[in-house]
């Protein structure tokens, strides 16, 4: 397999009148052709945040990419200008949106907004085959076709949601990013999404980040899941290394303590202590300190390194300092 | 199962186009108020085929205040013209001379609104701070200085309205704009690769129409207006050129003994203006895709 995609050591600022908001602080994913990352983290960690750098849709003069590098099938996306990247959006990386609600425009009919994809890059083909193309997807998301000339009101949220993912995969991109898909659908939809999503992703080979906070929706369709913090990627590894929380970054697992158990009987969920650092104000060490229940002296002095032992890495000193060691033994 | 199929291709035949006619059709007070400007514009714009202009303008002093007759069915004014003659020259320039105000303000209007609502910042800031300098003078006041300085006739009579309005208009396009551009599926057209000129086209536009009609009707009553109080101050259209404004303003002294003289030209303008509205109504539910039914 080959690298699609590798954000290495990312910073992103919002620059306000008042302060400087710090989203992402040193993020690291790297993504393989056709493979599902997700990515998991709690509201604020820079999840959207990364996903708009990547298509360098960061609010203009707000957001700033202050360093780090997105290489995107060897070139990095960072330097890249405006014109360049209309190139890539849509056609190569497309993005789909948390809520189908808002994100069709309500004046086209839906067919027309699909083709219009087709429209924009693929100009060169003509008008029959670009109405066969759409035609075709619709059957595939399960909308039949001929109910593309009807008005984004006419559908209901799921199906909506299947008309984004129709407009999100014509183009037949590399690369989905997917913003928290099914966060505004009930969960019987939310399946039916997932399932299609999963199958489109195994038919085109397309690679996806599936941006989210919900665990369970990670192991349905992901292969690897990153878990951000602060802007950061805590841990990162394939299902099998974070899920079977053998060793995991204590930040993750909270996360999975949160989860409810169905065989054991308790009144309360166990939440994390605390509240992520202000994005304005971080920490110098590490930024999990403060909720952190194996903390050391080390963790509030020194940043973390981000270490990697097979195919699972983790930002956490215990893991540096034990990995480090077994690798020593070797 | 195989009507519901029918059906539906049916529906899905129509064009976009052709269902914004078959939503207009349904409202019957548009539907009245297009064909009546229609046969108005159509009157008064054949005028000179079956009408002679000398009619609308020739004094002929023995034949004032003539009652409406055969001869004479609006009847004549103080000059003793015909007052037919002179509202169906007139509309020739308060229906089109509004028009053309109307889609002058509508493009720059729209262009100067769509760039500074869509871009914002520094550009909006320049563009918004021009539109203030020119509003803080009463419109009619600044059409009245440019029309001064342009001279008169039609076209510059055109432009100093313009003038008058844009500011206005692209304020309201700005506003309608501003609440669009951040929804989320400019941003997600954002993500498919579409130009800033594409997004304002095809996303935007279709989406502010709706206050952008309603302004668009009201203006092309307002210019219509605007234009009749510009000759009757005197500037403008010249006397003794036709216009319905100015054959108001002429027949002033005389509507009290002879109303008719008041009636008609008057009613010439509410009548077009109220058209114009109910076409407004109707296009604005037309083109609102909710409507569909």
């Amino acid at each position: 397999m080959s690298k699609l995609l590798e954000i290495k050591d990312l910073f992103v600022q919002y620059n306000t009148d008042t302060s400087v908001v710090h989203a992402l602080n040193g993020l690291n994913i790297t993504l393989e052709k056709g493979e599902n990352l997700g990515l998991v983290g709690e509201t604020g960690a820079g999840k959207t945040t990364l996903a708009l750098s990547i298509l360098k849709l960061l609010p203009n003069k707000v957001g700033q990419v202050t360093s780090g590098s997105i290489v995107y099938e060897g070139q990095d996306l960072v330097g890249f200008s405006e014109g360049e990247m209309r190139k890539i959006r849509g056609e190569r990386i497309s993005m789909i949106f948390q809520d189908p609600m808002t994100s069709l425009n309500p004046t086209k009919t839906v067919g027309l907004q699909v083709r219009e994809v087709l429209d924009l890059h693929f100009n060169q083909l003509s008008s029959a085959e670009k109405q066969r193309k759409v035609d075709a997807l619709f059957e595939m998301v399960g909308i039949p076709a001929s109910r593309q000339h009807e008005y984004p009101f006419q559908f209901s949220g799921g199906m909506k949601q299947r008309i984004v993912i129709a407009m999100a995969i014509i183009a037949q991109p590399e690369l989905i990013l997917a913003d928290e898909p099914t966060t505004a659908l009930d969960v019987t939809i939310q399946a039916q999404i997932l399932e299609l999503m999963r199958r489109l992703q195994k038919e085109f080979n397309t690679a996806m980040i599936l941006i989210t906070h919900d665990l369970g929706v990670v192991v349905a369709i992901c292969s690897k899941v990153a878990v951000v913090y602060s802007g950061q990627t805590i841990e990162m590894g394939t299902i099998e290394d974070v899920y079977s929380r053998k060793e995991n970054h204590p930040y993750t697992e909270g996360l999975f303590k949160c989860i409810p158990d169905l065989k054991t009987e308790s009144e309360r969920l166990t939440p994390i202590i605390g509240s992520m650092p202000n994005p304005e104000n971080l920490p110098s060490g590490c930024k999990f300190y403060d909720r952190c229940s194996y903390r050391m002296d080390l963790c509030a002095a020194k940043e973390p390194e981000y270490i990697t032992q097979g195919t699972h890495s983790i930002k956490c000193w215990r893991f540096a300092v034990k990995w480090k060691k077994a690798e020593g033994l070797k | 199962m195989d009507d519901f199929k029918e059906h539906a291709t049916d529906r899905g035949a129509q064009s976009q186009f052709g269902s914004i006619i078959f939503r207009f059709k349904k409202n019957k007070l548009a539907v009245f108020g297009f064909f009546f400007l229609a046969a108005l514009a159509l009157i008064v714009l054949t005028a000179p085929l079956y009408l002679d202009y000398s009619k609308a303008i020739r004094q002929n002093i023995s034949q004032q205040f003539q009652s409406p007759s055969w001869k004479h069915p609006f009847g004549t004014d103080v000059f003793g013209r015909d007052l037919l003659a002179r509202v169906i020259y007139g509309g020739r320039i308060s229906l089109f001379a509004g028009l053309g105000v109307v889609l002058c303000d509508l493009s720059f209007g729209m262009l100067l609104g769509g760039v500074a609502g869509y871009f914002g910042g520094r550009v909006d800031q320049i563009i918004m701070r021009f539109t203030d300098i020119f509003m803080a003078v009463p419109s009619i006041l600044l059409a009245l200085a440019v029309v001064t300085a342009l001279g008169e006739g039609t076209f510059n009579l055109i432009i100093a309205l313009m003038i008058a309005t844009v500011p206005r208009t692209s304020r309201i396009v700005r506003s309608s704009i501003l609440t669009l551009r951040n929804q989320e599926f400019i941003e997600a057209a954002k993500c498919y690769g579409t130009s800033n000129a594409r997004i304002i086209i095809k996303h935007i536009l279709p989406n502010s129409i709706g206050p952008v009609v309603v302004t668009a009707t009201l203006s092309l009553g307002s210019a219509i207006l605007n234009i009749a109080a510009l000759g009757f101050l005197g500037v403008g259209i010249s006397p003794p050129t036709p216009e319905w404004g100015t054959i108001l303003a002429d027949n002033r002294q005389n509507i009290l003994y002879y109303p008719y003289l008041g009636i008609i030209p008057g009613l010439a303008i509410g009548l077009s203006v109220m058209c114009v509205n109910f076409i407004g109504d109707g296009l604005r539910d037309a083109l609102d895709p909710k409507m569909k039914k």
